[in-house]
């Protein structure tokens, strides 16, 4: 393809000549002669709420210190940008933003696309805890910033004597129609297979254990929803139990809503979100994205970052913020990463449709 | 001054003789017709993305034509229970809603006092412009576990109860949103019947109920008819109220819609079940139609006496 | 049957319609003030007005769409202010007719019939022998918009009298029609009100409707009775200066009364009719009605007219209005103060010279100048 072709090669002539500028990162604000010009302004997609604050205290602030360029968000559903980013790309057209903030699997399924910019050269990918590395590519198509985990959160009223230990809770009758899943039973599928008597390993070939056990789930009458439903549902007292990534929880806390998590002795589900640079933006916004990312890297950027969100990032030299010390879930060393269920991405990303029509299936019926 | 506009007149019967002038009721036809185009394009992509299976190993659709995703979606129980809970609610809430805007739409355009016809205008109107999502909020707000409803019957010893995240939820969200849709379709066609044919069926010896059935009613025809049609569909369609109010286990079709293009990247899906959505709308509208007869939307011009 | 639905004792001896007393206010404003008369039988009463007069506020209450506010009405001697419309024994026939557009003619007249109760045996021979006497026999099946507009009138007058009523109500249901065919139609509906001798109470502000349909007419202005009179004598004895000026052009001229049923008109001496009532005393002020058709005209210096006329003066003409049957002048009098008499001659083709500007003598019998003091 002949406009890559020149665009490419433009693009390499362009990181060569602003080598030296990109090692010495963080910035001098001279700005050297050889570094590329700098654009306005970068657009940065994230999630809304607790996640935006986050990301924009720890993050974009500084990188707008040290560079003068500003930063904005756009704050559409992943799922729903993912469609508008891949015309843009296929169409050689300028896709809508320069760093998409993901999930590792809608991330891993526009790398298997060939849809980002290979972040291969980011100063800062040393170091940084192996979660980071995306499995399954050469290179590095995206970059994992952080580890999340899928915990059992519960009002504490309605446990008086303590954290339940188990997923099966769930399908206490005394809890019918005041439990919580999300809509796409994400996240839930390994602790089912566990809860339900299988072994995570036998994912994806044989999960009848974790289909029958959401089966029995269904009677129970669950909310099914997406982040922001799983914090009003606490405050508002719709629902005593559910399966949510622990910032949702963690955030309902800080807001007073009485509710605490935990990880059952069956373990919970463990996945990260990660960073990518779509292609077809201008050399220049190229290089200043990937500064962006590589500033994300930074233990300085990551602390603010993670704090915010409460969840464990991917460069070791941070500080669990005080309320999540010791925190089954916020893992951050191998032996943490033992107790809880991984997936890999890729065969998330292979069998998705698959298990969300089956999932579908039972929970509509 | 004469010979000035003599030239204008000339100029321009030059630049757009006579002949052209029966286009010009085309021309006021055109951007409609343009915008029906861009649909039938969209439609037209659908049909062809739909026809294309996606690949879970690059996320691209397949090169060649199948009917693949037309078969799955046939062999799919969950797609027929959809499909039913929406026909079905969509059903529910036309007749619901017809048989609340009727009498709606009879008393602010029969009634004397022009207090009560601003006072229903005003409430016909102000849901409209809160807009949809914000309504459904709404709807958690006042019904939920620790809602309004809940801690009024709370303080009279009773409940609490679940009325949200439930099907009737949906309903009767669909129906409090179709509503003013359904009162704004019947209105003219209340205002059409001269009054005076009501007076002249009491005269004749019918109480208030029967001029009612044998004569108000069947000539607001026109009016049911089309409020029939746009809430049927309207609701058929519908997206957000299952998504706010049914909790995540009552979907319509377009959430199946939605989910396959979003959530499983599947555009071929999505569109072989936005394609479907189309055929069962435009086959039920149809049938709609048919049975109730074309000229009942007025079309056939009929005199007013 | 409810009680209500029970046929009441009916007093034959008395009137059909009896208004007494009735009254009317909207916002506190008088539409019907202290309105009484009667209604014989199969008679044909119109209530004769200008807009405003109360009249259709008046036939609303007779048909039970409003409530009176003050005083009563008796249909076959019974009391009906609290009875629904449905349950008096009216036909109406509205304005605009107030078809069912969604049924044909014949399921129109059928209605009255099924809402009443007839059974359904009876009812298609009822429905088209009433078709028969409106004239539209074998036409049931149309619908209301196959009909022209002269053959709605004729399903709306069927409609309102198949089930043979004790009364009829008429709410100028001929004004919207061309010329031509309401003349035929207030021709037709006379027929067949005396046909089936049904009681008629018609409204309109066409008095020539009024005078040719009639039985009585009784004449309101501004919610009161004015006169309720023949025809005949409406015409020729209006009761006061608004019957005068309502019904026929008529010209207005002020006199003063002299002894001996004489009167000063303009100067000048002369005789005058009898008015409603006796002349008053010599110098009181009145106004007396002449009538345009009573005002002969001919040109200046032409022969005496036969007819013996008690005044005669020159005029010169303003206007001419020629209606074919009959020609309007304006004609101004330097001896009535310069007055304009509005003139009707008609025969006009003695006169076909006349144009504005033309001298003539006019002049009038004595007899037909109608005194009213004011």
């Amino acid at each position: 393809m002949k406009h890559d072709d020149t665009f490419e090669s433009r693009r390499r002539a362009l990181l060569q000549a602003a080598g030296a500028a990109a090692v010495l990162l963080p910035f001098s604000r001279a700005g050297l002669a050889a570094e590329p010009a700098k654009p306005k302004e970068l657009i940065v997609r994230v999630w809304g709420g607790e996640w935006k604050d986050a990301i924009d205290g720890g993050v974009s602030k500084g990188f707008t210190k040290a560079t003068g360029i500003a930063i904005k968000y756009d704050e559409t559903e992943d799922n729903e940008l993912q469609p508008k980013l891949w015309a843009a790309v296929k169409q050689k057209r300028r896709p809508p933003v320069a760093v998409n903030w993901d999930t590792t699997t809608n991330a891993t399924k526009s790398a298997l696309k060939n849809m980002g910019e290979d972040l291969g050269d980011l100063t800062n990918l040393k170091g940084l805890l192996p979660v980071a590395k995306p499995l399954g590519f050469d290179g590095w198509p995206l970059v994992n910033v952080y580890s999340y985990v899928y915990v059992l959160a519960y009002r504490t009223e309605a446990f008086p004597g303590g954290a339940p230990k188990s997923w099966s809770v769930l399908l206490d009758p005394k809890f019918k129609g005041r439990i919580a899943l999300y809509n796409d039973g994400i996240g839930f599928h390994p602790a089912a297979q566990v809860a339900g008597g299988g072994k995570v390993e036998d994912i994806p070939k044989n999960m009848k254990a974790c289909w029958d056990f959401i089966a029995k789930l269904k009677a129970q009458k669950p909310l099914l929803g997406e982040d922001p439903d799983f914090t009003n549902w606490f405050q508002k007292g719709e629902i005593d139990l559910a399966c949510t990534i622990v910032t949702n929880a963690r955030g309902a806390k800080k807001n007073g809503v009485k509710v605490a998590w935990t990880i059952p002795q069956e373990g919970a589900k463990v996945d990260t979100d990660a960073l990518w640079i779509p292609k077809g933006l201008p050399a220049n916004e190229v290089y200043w994205a990937k500064q962006y990312v590589n500033y994300a890297l930074t233990a300085e950027a990551q602390q603010g970052w993670c704090d915010g969100l409460g969840l464990p990032g991917v460069n070791p030299n941070i500080k669990p913020p005080a309320d999540m010390v010791g925190d089954p879930a916020y893992p951050t060393k191998p032996e943490d990463f033992a107790k809880l269920l991984r997936v890999p991405n890729k065969i998330q990303v292979e069998n998705e449709k698959e298990w969300f029509g089956k999932f579908k299936k039972i929970m509509q019926s | 001054m004469i010979r000035v506009l003599d030239f204008l007149e000339s100029l321009r019967a030059t630049l757009w003789p006579r002949a052209a002038r029966r286009f010009e009721a085309a021309a006021f036809l055109l951007p409609a017709l343009l915008l029906v185009g861009v649909l039938v394009l969209g439609l037209a992509w659908m049909a062809d993305a739909s026809l294309r299976l996606l690949d879970t190993e690059t996320f691209e659709l397949s090169e060649h034509w199948t009917l693949a995703n037309y078969r799955d979606l046939l062999e799919n129980d969950t797609a027929w229970i959809v499909l039913g809970r929406s026909v079905l609610g969509a059903a529910v809430v036309t007749a619901v809603t017809l048989a609340l805007a009727f009498p709606y739409a009879w008393v602010m355009v029969r009634t004397g006092s022009a207090w009560l016809r601003k006072l229903l205008l005003v409430s016909l109107f102000l849901p409209f412009f809160i807009g949809q999502v914000v309504r459904a909020y709404g709807w958690l707000i006042v019904l939920g576990k620790e809602g309004l409803v809940n801690q009024l019957l709370g303080a009279l010893g009773m409940g609490p109860f679940k009325m949200i995240y439930t099907y009737g939820s949906v309903l009767f969200g669909l129906v409090q949103y179709m509503l003013p849709f359904a009162v704004l379709l019947i209105a003219p066609a209340v205002t059409a019947i001269d009054e005076e044919v009501e007076l002249a069926s009491e005269t004749l010896g019918a109480p208030w109920w029967r001029t009612f059935l044998e004569v108000t009613l069947p000539l607001a025809r026109p009016g049911l008819v089309a409020a029939a049609m746009v809430v049927f569909t309207l609701a058929l369609t519908d997206y957000a109220m299952p998504v706010i109010l049914g909790g995540g286990t009552n979907d319509f079709v377009a959430n199946m819609v939605y989910d396959a293009f979003f959530r499983t990247s599947d555009s071929g899906m999505g569109s072989a079940v936005a394609i479907a959505l189309v055929a069962a709308a435009t086959l039920l509208a149809g049938v709609l139609l048919t049975w109730l007869g074309a000229g009942t939307l007025g079309f056939r011009g009929e005199a007013k006496r | 049957m409810k009680a209500a639905d029970a046929p009441l004792p009916v007093d034959a001896a008395a009137a059909m319609v009896e208004v007494r007393g009735v009254g009317k206010s909207f916002g506190g404003v008088p539409a019907v003030d202290q309105v009484s008369f009667t209604v014989a039988k199969g008679r044909f009463l119109t209530i004769l007005g200008p807009s405003g007069s109360g009249k259709t506020t008046l036939l609303r209450m007779i048909a039970g769409f409003i409530e009176p506010g003050e005083g009563e009405l008796f249909i076959h001697g019974r009391p009906v202010s609290a009875v629904p419309p449905h349950r008096r024994s009216i036909g109406m026939v509205f304005q605009r007719l107030a078809l069912f557009p969604h049924l044909t003619a014949a399921q129109n007249v059928a209605y009255p019939l099924r809402m009443r109760g007839f059974a359904a045996g009876e009812i298609p021979g009822r429905v088209e022998a009433m078709l028969k006497v409106v004239q539209l026999g074998g036409l049931g099946a149309r619908r209301i918009h196959e009909l022209s507009g002269g053959q709605q009138q004729r399903v709306a007058i069927a409609r309102a009298l198949v089930y043979q009523p004790d009364l009829v109500l008429l709410d100028e249901p001929l004004a919207a029609l061309d010329r031509k065919l309401r003349e035929e139609m207030q021709l037709e509906f006379r027929r067949i009100q005396q046909e089936l001798g049904v009681t008629t109470i018609n409204v309109t502000h066409d008095q020539r409707e009024a005078l040719v349909m009639s039985d009585e007419v009784l004449v309101m202005d501004r919610g009161r009775v004015q006169q309720l009179a023949s025809p005949d004598a409406a015409y020729r004895a209006p009761a006061n200066v608004f019957v005068a000026g309502f019904i026929g052009v008529t010209n207005f001229l002020e006199a003063v009364a002299l002894e001996g049923g004489r009167v000063r008109l303009a100067g000048r001496e002369c005789g005058c009719g009898a008015g409603p009532a006796p002349l008053p005393a010599a110098g009181t002020v009145l106004d007396c009605a002449l009538r345009a058709e009573h005002v002969r005209i001919a040109p200046a210096g032409t022969a005496a007219d036969e007819a013996p006329l008690d005044v005669q003066l020159a005029g010169v003409v303003r206007q001419v209005a020629f209606e074919g049957d009959r020609t309007l002048y304006e004609v101004g009098v330097a001896d009535l103060g310069n007055a304009v008499l509005r003139v009707i001659d008609r025969s006009p083709e003695a006169h076909l010279g006349l144009r504005p500007g033309a001298v003539v003598r006019i002049g009038w019998r004595a007899r037909d100048l109608i005194p009213f003091p004011r």
